[in-house]
């Protein structure tokens, strides 16, 4: 093997040392395996298209979504359907502390987030610093989330609350550090524990407000929110729901169905976005079996532009249900 | 190493491109533009079909129909000039010999959808638009339509008999819009309530004629040859048939109050039976067939009040329908399995109707009128009904796509008990108008 390597011709050119030839076979090597794992891996991915299949017509305007941010996907997606009716209302992100909060009131269980244990003078003020930190959307996905049209992200509103209270909260801790100066200062000599007195019972206040912080934030989110009918969502979908949520709006902008049509009319469409974002082929997977339907369909998926995001891209689309 | 590094990329790119599965539904609803042409050479009967094609299409509010006449047939990549640019799907009608050719394309694709000749010798241009208009809807909107049925009503007039000025009730039979009407039963009494047969082979039209002893059953065919049916003492009138048009209902108050009553071909003995349905104190009226088993009607035995009930006719199980209030005058929609009914509210009575799926009443109608004898078009897009407002009294029709009501007879007369006959496969008579 590798007879050319050992040619004298070869040597001579390049001039390479014994060493260098078996490197470069290494490299060689090690690029060729790599060269031949990725056709391998693109022919095998070829045939499989995977296709996301996500629900967002208006039936699911009343959902809620909780992201957990360590999963790609999840399969399981509804937990329990309530059979309660809704008014029409806006898809929902939440994360999934504050999912395990919500669930923990549904329970009767007294609401202990990590902020209730009793915290020192130091706690309070680390643990205060780090409250920005706990924001359970990192900023990339705050910026997808903000893309989500019509969704009220609850999420981001946490957040805020969090960080507004937090503030308050500093306000408040240097008060009482100020306080404790100013008492350390008088010249009256006042027993040890009096002295850390005032200490504990302000880590005290403290403690009891970020509670009570927390406890409006679950409440705020627990007014339009059942715990027990959510979906969960991991990172890789919500970035689907993103650009499903642009098309979702660029079609119902646009789409008008005929009048008196059934409600159960539906028809499938495979759609193959152009570059320049116009459809340039659609073909009926599923007919409707109403003409008008299917004709109302197809011209405004000729007029419409798609997202940047499904640009040269094949995607299904669903028309009513 | 570049070269490679692209063709990595392109790999890698096409690796990431996956389907994408979107469901959406509309949130907005239009009217569908829609063309109509005639192609070949248009003479006056040509035209007044077209005209009337226009009407019928146009009339559920559904479409907006544009017409052309084309003197020469043309290729099908042209057909997408002959209309509008918002305009996707055209009908084309021309004339194959006396016979009418109707052919729908998609002009997007420019495709023939679907194609029908139409034998004309004998119809009508009315008659003939109303059937394209049938044979067309389907594919169109997919559902069932009713361009083609029949509204007969009952007509106040007042004819001078010895002297003296009397008020007869004649019966009148129109078209689905309430065009064309005409005379069909025209005798020196009180004509009330017809109904039309169920069969569809076979269009026949019932009604109650006061007499001097009785008000008693009438049957009619569509060349006005009548003949009484059943002539009990006290009334005898409002006869339901079922699918099969072998089974009918209808109430006797030959025992005092009004009965139901069943009358049938035994299974066994083939001999005719009429059975008695009800056997209570109350008075059971406006009996509708539901089914093959279920009949609905209206009874006072247990509020004193007016009652919808559906009773099973095997086994006489009965079910009360509507929870108090006073409801009257039940029609069934085979269309979508709902009854429509009048219920009182606040001094007037107004239209309800009653999904036997999910069993929910929901209201139709508000303001002011009492709607009165509902009932159903045979494709379920129509409720005709009396509208009372004062002393006058009109036929109206109530489009539960659009929630229009439009009135089809003149204020000037005074008009009841409207009934919607099924489309018939035989267009005699009367019905070829």
């Amino acid at each position: 093997m590798w007879h050319w390597l050992r040619n004298e011709h070869f040597k001579t050119f390049f001039s390479l040392t014994q060493r260098q030839q078996f490197l470069g076979q290494l490299c060689l090597i090690a690029f060729l395996g790599h060269l031949l794992v990725m056709i391998v891996c693109t022919y095998s991915c070829l045939g499989y298209h995977e296709h996301e299949r996500f629900v967002i017509s208006s039936k699911h305007y009343n959902k809620v979504y909780v992201l957990s941010p360590l999963h790609k996907k999840i399969q399981s997606e509804v937990v329990v359907v309530s059979t309660k009716k809704k008014s029409l209302q806006e898809p929902k992100v939440i994360n999934y502390k504050t999912y395990e909060a919500l669930q923990k009131k549904e329970q009767n269980v007294p609401v202990k987030p990590q902020s209730v244990k009793k915290f020192t003078q130091k706690d309070v003020s680390v643990k205060l610093s780090e409250t920005p930190k706990n924001k359970v959307v990192p900023e990339k996905r705050d910026a997808r989330l903000h893309a989500l049209p019509k969704a009220e992200l609850v999420i981001k509103e946490v957040a805020t609350v969090k960080k507004n209270s937090t503030k308050k909260e500093e306000i408040q801790s240097k008060k009482v550090l100020n306080s404790i100066k100013e008492k350390k200062a008088t010249p009256e000599k006042k027993p040890l524990a009096a002295l850390e007195q005032p200490s504990t019972d302000s880590a005290n206040k403290i403690s009891e407000k970020v509670d009570s912080v927390v406890q409006k934030e679950v409440s705020s989110v627990e007014e339009t929110i059942d715990p027990n009918d959510v979906t969960f969502i991991g990172y890789e979908q919500l970035d689907s729901l993103v650009i499903q949520g642009k098309i979702q709006k660029v079609i119902e902008q646009s789409f008008k169905a005929p009048i008196g049509i059934k409600k159960d009319v539906s028809c499938e469409i495979r759609v193959l976005v152009g570059s320049n974002g116009k459809a340039t082929n659609s073909t009926f997977i599923r007919s409707s079996g109403v003409l008008v339907y299917d004709t109302c369909a197809r011209s405004m998926l000729q007029k419409i532009e798609f997202p940047k995001e499904v640009w040269n891209k094949t995607i299904t689309i669903v028309l009513g249900q | 190493m570049k070269i490679l590094f692209s063709i990595g990329m392109v790999l890698s790119s096409l690796l990431y491109a996956s389907d994408m599965h979107i469901t959406v539904q509309a949130q907005q609803t239009e009217k569908i533009p829609l063309g109509i042409a005639f192609v070949g050479v248009a003479r006056d009967n040509d035209k007044a079909v077209m005209d009337r094609l226009k009407k019928d299409l146009e009339y559920s509010g559904q479409c907006a129909i544009s017409v052309q006449y084309l003197k020469q047939a043309k290729k099908a990549i042209e057909f997408q000039k002959v209309f509008a640019k918002d305009i996707c799907i055209g009908l084309f009608v021309s004339k194959s010999g006396e016979d009418y050719v109707w052919r729908l394309y998609d002009l997007l694709s420019v495709e023939m959808t679907i194609g029908k000749k139409i034998a004309c010798s004998t119809k009508s241009t009315n008659l003939i638009a109303h059937t394209i208009a049938d044979d067309v809807w389907p594919y169109l909107m997919g559902c069932d339509s009713s361009f083609q049925s029949k509204i007969a009503y009952c007509k106040q007039v007042w004819k001078k008999r010895g002297g003296k000025e009397k008020p007869y009730k004649e019966i009148w039979v129109s078209s689905f819009d309430g065009t064309d009407a005409k005379l069909f039963i025209d005798t020196p009494t009180v004509n009330i309530a017809p109904r039309w047969s169920c069969q569809n082979d076979c269009p026949l039209l019932f009604y109650s004629e006061n007499t001097l002893s009785n008000v008693q059953l009438v049957m009619s065919n569509m060349f006005h040859k009548r003949q009484v049916v059943c002539c009990f003492d006290g009334l005898n009138m409002q006869p339901t048939f079922s699918k099969c048009g072998k089974e009918v209902v209808f109430c006797l108050s030959k025992d005092g109050s009004s009965q139901l009553y069943h009358s049938y071909v035994h299974a066994l003995s083939k001999k005719k039976m009429c059975e008695r349905l009800t056997f209570n104190d109350g008075n059971n009226i406006s009996p509708c067939f539901i089914d093959e088993n279920r009949v609905a009607f209206v009874s006072d035995f247990e509020t004193r009040k007016p009652q919808i009930y559906i009773m099973n006719v095997s086994n006489l199980d009965t079910v009360r329908v509507t929870e108090g209030g006073y409801c009257a005058c039940p029609s069934y929609c085979v269309a979508n399995n709902k009854l429509v009914y009048s219920k009182m509210v606040d001094h007037g009575m107004q239209l309800f109707e009653y999904d036997c799926s999910t069993k929910k009443h929901m209201q139709l109608t508000y303001g002011p009128g009492s709607k009165e004898e509902p009932t159903w078009s045979v494709c379920g897009t129509y409720i005709v009904f009396g509208m009372n407002e004062g002393l006058k009294s009109r036929i109206a029709q109530l489009n539960v796509i659009t929630g229009n009501i439009h009135y089809i007879t003149s204020v000037k007369d005074h008009c009841t008990y409207p009934n919607c006959s099924p489309v018939y496969d035989q267009s005699i008579g009367i019905l070829q108008n």
